[in-house]
């Protein structure tokens, strides 16, 4: 435990040490989740019935999407950390470290995520309350399958990030297309547009791919939208997140393997 | 003055070389680029599907707003897309390197580097452009061309100055990486989303303070003959003038934040 | 005229005070507290043409800042600079093709293409006219062997080639002046000896002025023949690298091998500062003793099988100098 806090510490300085960017960070939230806001309300103004519901869920699946990208994105570190790492040709050091890597990347992560949520959740919640009309989670049921389903949806994004990372490791350099990747994973993810709006072909694509359980389905809890059951929706993000880390367990083995014998 | 010019493209012819060097990430770079605008437009294209317009913007209208910043931006990418990391010459020092030369440091830093993923833009970028320009049936004269031309133009000292503005910002603060991330947000809205779609404050601001929306909608609205958000007619015109104002603002701020590097050191 | 003078210069900075403590990261986020730090106070100093200075100090000492000055780079706080007759911050670009610059740890080459493509496109930043460009060529593959690797990416020179490498750009529009910033760092002894050759080379040949930072003190103790110490803003020594070591450590050291059988020895001039197996170092002060005396009455006392004098080095010197500046006390005699 005294672990996470101290990077949950080293994260707010961190941040405390690059204070303009922090600061810029959390109003380029802002702009986003106003973006989203005033998107969805002129749709809605168009065409009233097409969401399938109303304008101040929608809009708040909306802010809800910008609002998550700065917090989740801490589940990302692994894969920035080890592409930096592998740059430097320094990845073997952390091997060598005690504490066994992958708890080394959760808690980092972690310590960011907790950063995050307090230094730019809680501003953007207050904005997006204040001037967006952000609702409440639809009820007290929804809120709690909400923080349930955020945590797994955080985990299997952690997982996918450590396989990404690990690709860098072993054979691309994912720098030159991390755009194109988070493109991908916005489109398919629901972060932007709910996937019940999209056409079947891109719906079911979307549904082949671990993404739409990070943003879609604790988004869609939030607001009482999912698909099916709640209990069905956060079941089927267990299952990702096993699946994820079997994979990440095979896939660590082998890089492990792979640095040891011919050096980062 | 010429002669700078004439380094800069020595130097270009370097960083091309150099850049040469690392064909693979040629690959990566384009297709990465090409499935960034596929995704983009792809969601756009499942919102107009459901709700056949945004505002009174139709599907293959929104591509033309699209492709036309797209079009000013490859060449900036492809140019001087590094004067977002100005910020770490300034920091490291390697800007001393600059003034300890008999030339330009403005061309110096500007000719250290080519970007190859520009180009994977123009090519999306005009085959976007010419659909649209089909689909919409459209047929402009040489009158419009020319404009359409000088918007591009234009659309491109716009970016180019506001980056090389923000950049400069670090000769006083630091990094201002954050500032940059921000009107990077507002380029990429303005890229993808009609002004009409947003409320009043937003419009102006786009509009009076970060003109990024002079980069395409304000000359597509003239060219397409809509009316734009702030109602305004001749706004649609104004986009060489903004160019202009831009050009002159931010070669001030550089000549002061240079100075300013000589007297606090970094 | 001097080359370069300095007069009672001065360099002040702000500095940003990070806060301590708990709630400091939290405070750090709303506002940044500002220390004026003073990297250079009241130097002066005047260099001729021709002159082989080196300027030593601990980090941190105002070596960079100086320079930075010198180049125009910087501008002063207070006090004057003149270089080749020109104000640095106010004519840079004029003085740039009097100077010639080497910093030891950035290169100013281009990274990835061969290094003589560096080298013509800074022939056509600074103009150099077609038979000079020549000449310093020849000369650049004569004594620091270019021709060698010359069409190797900078990147993957050995820092040995790079350094000379950033001695060619450097030198190749034949400025006036020659600053080096710590230009050996990291290389290799056969690269650093053929490194001093080559500037002594050029500064016979050509009279190019050198100035010359470093934290190696045998590059100083070769080339250079005069010195000025740095510290804490300071200018603490100035003057001849050898009237150095004759002014502020009279002391020697006397090696003497005894015959065997000899135990304990002592003396009273002189210090036992070691003692290993028959060999014994002593300490004297030149000025208390000469070294011819203080062998007679060893050799009247003991009997001894051979014996050498050793210079103190220069390193020890300037520790001393540092220690003693540290301590407050005035350079000058023991």
């Amino acid at each position: 435990m005294k672990v996470i806090y101290a990077f949950i510490r080293a994260a707010f300085h961190d941040s405390a040490i690059y204070r303009f960017e922090f600061w810029g960070w959390v109003l380029a939230t802002f702009i986003m989740m106003y973006a989203s806001y005033s998107l969805w309300a002129i749709l809605y103004r168009q065409d009233p019935n097409a969401f399938g519901l109303d304008l101040a869920r929608m809009t708040t699946y909306g802010a809800l999407g910008m609002l998550l990208i700065p917090i989740l994105e801490a589940a990302a570190t692994p894969q920035y950390y080890i592409a930096e790492k592998v740059r430097q040709g320094t990845l073997e050091l952390d091997l060598v470290k005690p504490l066994n890597f992958i708890l080394h990347m959760l808690y980092r992560s972690l310590g960011e995520f907790c950063a995050q949520l307090l230094l730019v959740g809680v501003p953007g919640l207050a904005f997006a309350s204040l001037f967006l009309g952000f609702q409440p989670p639809v009820s007290w049921q929804a809120g709690v399958g909400f923080a349930a389903s955020l945590a797994l949806g955080y985990l299997i994004f952690f997982g996918v990030s450590m396989l990404m990372g690990m690709l860098s490791a072993l054979t691309l350099d994912i720098r030159s297309y991390s755009w194109a990747y988070w493109s991908l994973v916005s489109f398919t993810s629901g972060q932007l547009v709910p996937l019940w709006l999209y056409p079947p072909l891109l719906g079911a694509i979307a549904a082949a791919l671990p993404f739409k359980s990070i943003f879609f389905v604790p988004m869609s809890i939030y607001i009482g939208a999912q698909e099916g059951s709640m209990a069905g929706a956060l079941l089927s993000q267990v299952v990702w997140a096993a699946g994820v880390f079997v994979l990440v367990h095979l896939a660590w083995v082998r890089v492990q393997r792979r640095i040891v014998i011919q050096g980062g | 003055m010429s002669d700078s010019l004439r380094l800069y493209f020595k130097f270009i012819g370097i960083a091309f070389r150099a850049r040469l060097e690392y064909r693979s990430d040629f690959l990566f770079g384009v297709v990465g680029v090409i499935v960034l605008n596929l995704t983009n437009l792809a969601l756009i294209w499942v919102l107009i599907a459901r709700f056949r317009s945004l505002g009174s913007w139709t599907y293959w209208e929104i591509v033309m707003l699209y492709s036309m910043w797209l079009l000013s931006h490859s060449v900036y990418a492809v140019f001087f897309w590094h004067l977002s990391r100005l910020e770490d010459d300034i920091l490291s020092g390697r800007f001393d390197q600059y003034l300890i030369r008999p030339c330009s440091p403005l061309m110096q830093f500007l000719g250290r580097e080519i970007n190859y993923m520009g180009v994977g833009d123009v090519v999306f970028a005009a085959t976007a452009f010419i659909l649209a320009y089909s689909r919409l049936g459209l047929r402009w004269s040489a009158g419009q061309w020319l404009f359409f031309a000088v918007a591009l133009l234009a659309g491109l000292v716009i970016e180019t100055c506001i980056a090389w503005m923000i950049g400069a910002l670090s000769f006083w603060m630091g990094r201002s990486r954050a500032i940059y991330a921000i009107s990077l947000r507002f380029n990429i809205l303005t890229q993808n989303y009609p002004l009409d779609i947003f409320g009043q404050w937003f419009r102006l601001f786009i509009t009076g303070f970060l003109p990024v929306a002079f980069m395409n909608y304000y000359p597509l609205t003239a060219l397409l003959g809509k009316q734009n958000a702030l109602g305004v007619p001749w706004l649609g015109f104004l986009s060489p003038l903004v160019a202009l104002v831009l050009l002159a603002l931010a070669a001030f701020v550089w000549q002061r934040g240079v100075a300013i590097y000589s007297s606090s050191g970094s | 005229m001097a080359i370069i003078q300095a007069e009672a210069l001065s360099k002040h900075f702000k500095v940003p005070v990070r806060q301590a403590g708990r709630l400091a990261a939290v405070r750090n986020l709303f506002s940044l507290q500002y220390t004026h730090r003073i990297a250079v106070e009241e130097v002066s100093f005047t260099i001729e043409r021709g002159e082989m200075v080196g300027y030593v100090g601990p980090n941190g000492a105002g070596k960079s800042t100086t320079i930075k000055m010198l180049t125009g780079i910087l501008v002063p706080s207070a006090g004057e600079v003149k270089v080749a007759g020109l104000v640095p911050h106010r004519e840079r670009k004029r003085l740039t093709h009097s100077l010639g610059v080497v910093f030891g740890q950035k290169t100013q080459l281009w990274w990835d293409v061969p290094v003589i493509e560096s080298l013509r496109l800074l022939k056509e930043i600074y103009k150099v006219p077609a038979n000079i460009y020549k000449t310093n060529l020849e000369l650049f593959n004569d004594v620091l062997d270019l021709h060698h690797f010359q069409n190797t990416p900078v990147r993957q020179l050995s820092l040995g080639q790079r350094m000379r490498s950033d001695l060619a750009a450097a030198l190749l529009h034949s400025p006036d002046i020659l600053f080096l910033d710590e230009p050996t760092i990291g290389v290799d002894v056969v690269a650093k000896e053929r490194f001093r050759t080559f500037i002594k080379q050029l500064n016979q040949e050509r009279q190019v002025t050198v100035l010359l930072t470093t934290h190696d003190l045998s590059d100083i103790e070769k080339v250079c023949d005069r010195l000025m110490i740095i510290d804490k803003g300071r200018i603490i020594y100035d003057g001849p690298v050898s009237g150095l070591k004759q002014r502020i450590m009279p002391y020697r050291v006397l090696v003497v091998d005894f015959a065997d059988g000899v135990g304990s020895v002592e003396i009273a001039q002189a210090e036992l500062i070691a003692r290993k197996g028959q060999q014994a170092r002593f300490r004297f002060n030149r000025h208390q003793i000469s070294a011819s005396e203080l062998i007679v009455e060893l050799a009247g006392k003991y009997p001894i099988k051979d014996i050498s004098v050793e210079e103190p080095e220069i390193e020890t010197t300037i520790r001393d100098i540092y220690a003693r500046s540290a301590a407050g006390q005035a350079l000058g005699d023991a």
